[in-house]
């Protein structure tokens, strides 16, 4: 009589710890998913209230603490088209960021394959060099740059913008690589036995193999060439070629003599982020993986 | 590119007539021949260029350049107040960041992987998101926050029964306001990093650590702090290099300008006044020449101080 409730009560023991157990890991889920749902709340507050004070009308007294408008109406959305024309900038900049991303993400593609797979002479200073230029604080040199461009006629004229990263870029290339490793080299001299030759084996093989890699650089590239702010600012000083990130500042500074300028430069850089936002919500996948594994290394 | 396999020690006949026809040979110099070539025209040659131009003077915009030696170099050290500011403001913002936004971003990275935490990927998400939004959508968000009438900092203070106060009047409430913008860019970005050089820290490791009962807390700081390192230079070195290169959120808060006493004045602000707005290409030049410098120093000093190697994991 005595053994029986002796295992029963160990069994209910056992039970009641497991299940402690099990209670305590809940709790502990529950109070870190509520502390990380906290903080991210107070840190994309401020993102949602100003968000939100786009949609107020002109004349609208609102509480910028909370991201609901008080009365809500596109106003600024559509002047923002009507009276100041962003859209004819919104495109110059999508026609920019397209062929700069096109091409220098091709670029990156051939010149990592190369690096990484094929085997030639000097390869290994090469990627030194990619290495070396990556770290060169380049930016620093616009002044010479601009010059350059003037003296090429490329000043005021898109192919200044386009031309320069048609190279892929050191980090382009660098990460590239990176990926490149990771393609079976069996696999490119199974291809070399049944006759492909070089560019079949780019096109057929190494491209549909890579696509996480180029749709990395190109995210990359293309985030860089729309938000870049600086070299487009300096090169294009046509109002009609124009970039969108040029012409928001511009508009800003009309802040003074224009009580729509600035609630109309806020709808349009908040619009301008939305590029950025999409084209990451779609690669963030291979993103984050990719440049940790890139430091990793 | 040819001359390189050209100079390879002839063992048959005509290796050169073999580089040409052997497709295998010639195509990976083609492959690469795009980035070395665009680098050779618009980073390269410029950079020559420039070394010439750090010692002349130009006259107006007509492309008329003058030798004027050292002057410009002697000018940007002893004639030129703001590029002390600019240096002062340099260190300060970088300092300022990395002190700020390092920690936090080490406490948020040890949150989210915390094993009881659900939904980990759209944590990470959030905190990562404003890290790819251009820099002017940041300024301008900044110039909202910390508007005098319709912001949300000051907002925040009447709500909490303080006095507006008038954030870009004030020289000492500068530096702040643009930490504050670059802990909010940035922070959630390092944390990320944190948290995929963690994933790379082997489990067995941590186990070890149990068994021998360090707590959590012990862990963290004798065993994931160390080996985090790599990822640490990473961040601080690329965060120093960004922030040499300050210019887009400056720019939009302050108007072009440096803010009061220049307080927000940079050198990428000082370069691109000296050359667009006062036309002094030279000049412009060789302030690039001293800022490409410092750059270098400071890569250097870090990858020394962390030990740091790139890409070397060669297969």
């Amino acid at each position: 009589m005595v053994a029986p409730s002796v295992t029963r009560g160990t069994t209910l023991n056992r039970g009641w710890g497991l299940l402690s157990k099990v209670g305590l890991f809940r709790l502990r889920a529950i109070l870190t998913t509520a502390l990380a749902l906290l903080l991210s709340l107070i840190f994309i507050w401020p993102f949602l209230c100003i968000v939100g004070s786009t949609f107020n009308p002109i004349d609208a007294i609102a509480n910028p603490l909370i991201p609901i408008p008080s009365r809500f109406s596109t106003q600024f959305y559509e002047l923002m088209v009507e009276k100041y024309e962003m859209h004819k900038y919104v495109l110059n900049s999508v026609l920019i960021a397209l062929a700069t991303t096109v091409l220098g993400a091709f670029a990156a593609a051939l010149s990592g394959y190369a690096l990484a797979k094929l085997r030639f002479p000097g390869r290994d200073l090469l990627f030194s060099i990619i290495i070396g230029i990556m770290l060169l604080p380049t930016t620093t040199m616009l002044v010479p740059q601009f010059v350059v461009m003037k003296e090429l006629g490329l000043v005021d004229n898109y192919w200044g913008l386009i031309l320069p990263s048609i190279g892929g870029g050191a980090f382009g290339i660098f990460l590239m690589r990176q990926f490149m490793l990771n393609i079976p080299t069996e696999m490119l001299e199974a291809a070399r036995m049944d006759g492909a030759n070089e560019f079949d084996l780019f096109f057929r093989i190494v491209l549909p193999n890579a696509s996480a890699g180029v749709g990395v650089i190109a995210t990359l590239s293309l985030r860089g060439s729309w938000n870049a702010l600086l070299w487009p600012q300096i090169l294009i000083s046509d109002v009609e070629k124009r970039l969108l990130m040029p012409a928001i500042v511009m508009l800003n500074q009309l802040q003074v003599a224009d009580a729509f300028a600035l609630p109309v430069v806020r709808a349009t850089a908040i619009l301008a982020a939305l590029v950025p936002l999409g084209l990451y919500a779609y690669s963030q996948r291979y993103f984050i993986s990719t440049l940790a594994g890139a430091i990793k290394g | 590119m040819a001359d390189i396999a050209a100079a390879q020690p002839a063992r048959k006949r005509s290796p050169i007539g073999r580089f040409f026809t052997d497709q295998t040979k010639w195509t990976p110099y083609l492959f690469v021949a795009p980035f070395f070539i665009t680098f050779a025209i618009f980073t390269l040659y410029p950079m020559l260029r420039a070394v010439i131009m750090g010692f002349q003077k130009s006259l107006g915009y007509t492309g008329q350049w003058e030798w004027v030696g050292f002057a410009n170099y002697v000018e940007a050290f002893t004639r030129d107040p703001r590029m002390g500011t600019a240096l002062v403001n340099f260190a300060y913002f970088t300092l300022g960041s990395l002190g700020t936004q390092l920690p936090c971003a080490f406490l948020l990275a040890l949150l989210l992987t915390a094993r009881a935490l659900k939904a980990k990927g759209l944590w990470r998400t959030l905190f990562f998101i404003p890290s790819v939004l251009p820099g002017v959508t940041m300024g301008v968000i900044g110039l909202w926050f910390f508007s005098k009438t319709h912001g949300f900092a000051n907002a925040l203070v009447v709500a909490l029964g303080g006095e507006r106060i008038d954030w870009g009047g004030f020289t000492y409430y500068i530096m702040p306001q643009l930490l504050t913008i670059a802990f909010w860019q940035w922070m959630g970005n390092h944390a990320v990093f944190l948290i995929a050089g963690m994933s790379g820290i082997s489990d067995e490791v941590i186990e070890a650590a149990i068994v021998d009962g360090a707590t959590p807390w012990q862990r963290a700081r004798h065993i994931v702090l160390p080996l985090l390192k790599p990822v640490f230079a990473y961040i601080s070195i690329t965060a120093a290099a960004g922030s040499l290169m300050n210019y887009d959120v400056p720019f939009v808060l302050f108007d072009a300008g440096g803010g009061p006493r220049n307080k927000g004045w940079f050198f990428m602000t000082h370069i691109r006044e000296m050359a667009f707005g006062q036309f002094r290409m030279g000049y412009a030049t060789a302030i690039g020449w001293l800022v490409f410098f410092i750059a270098i120093v400071i890569t250097v000093v870090q990858f020394r101080a962390y030990k740091f190697r790139l890409g070397q994991e060669e297969v």
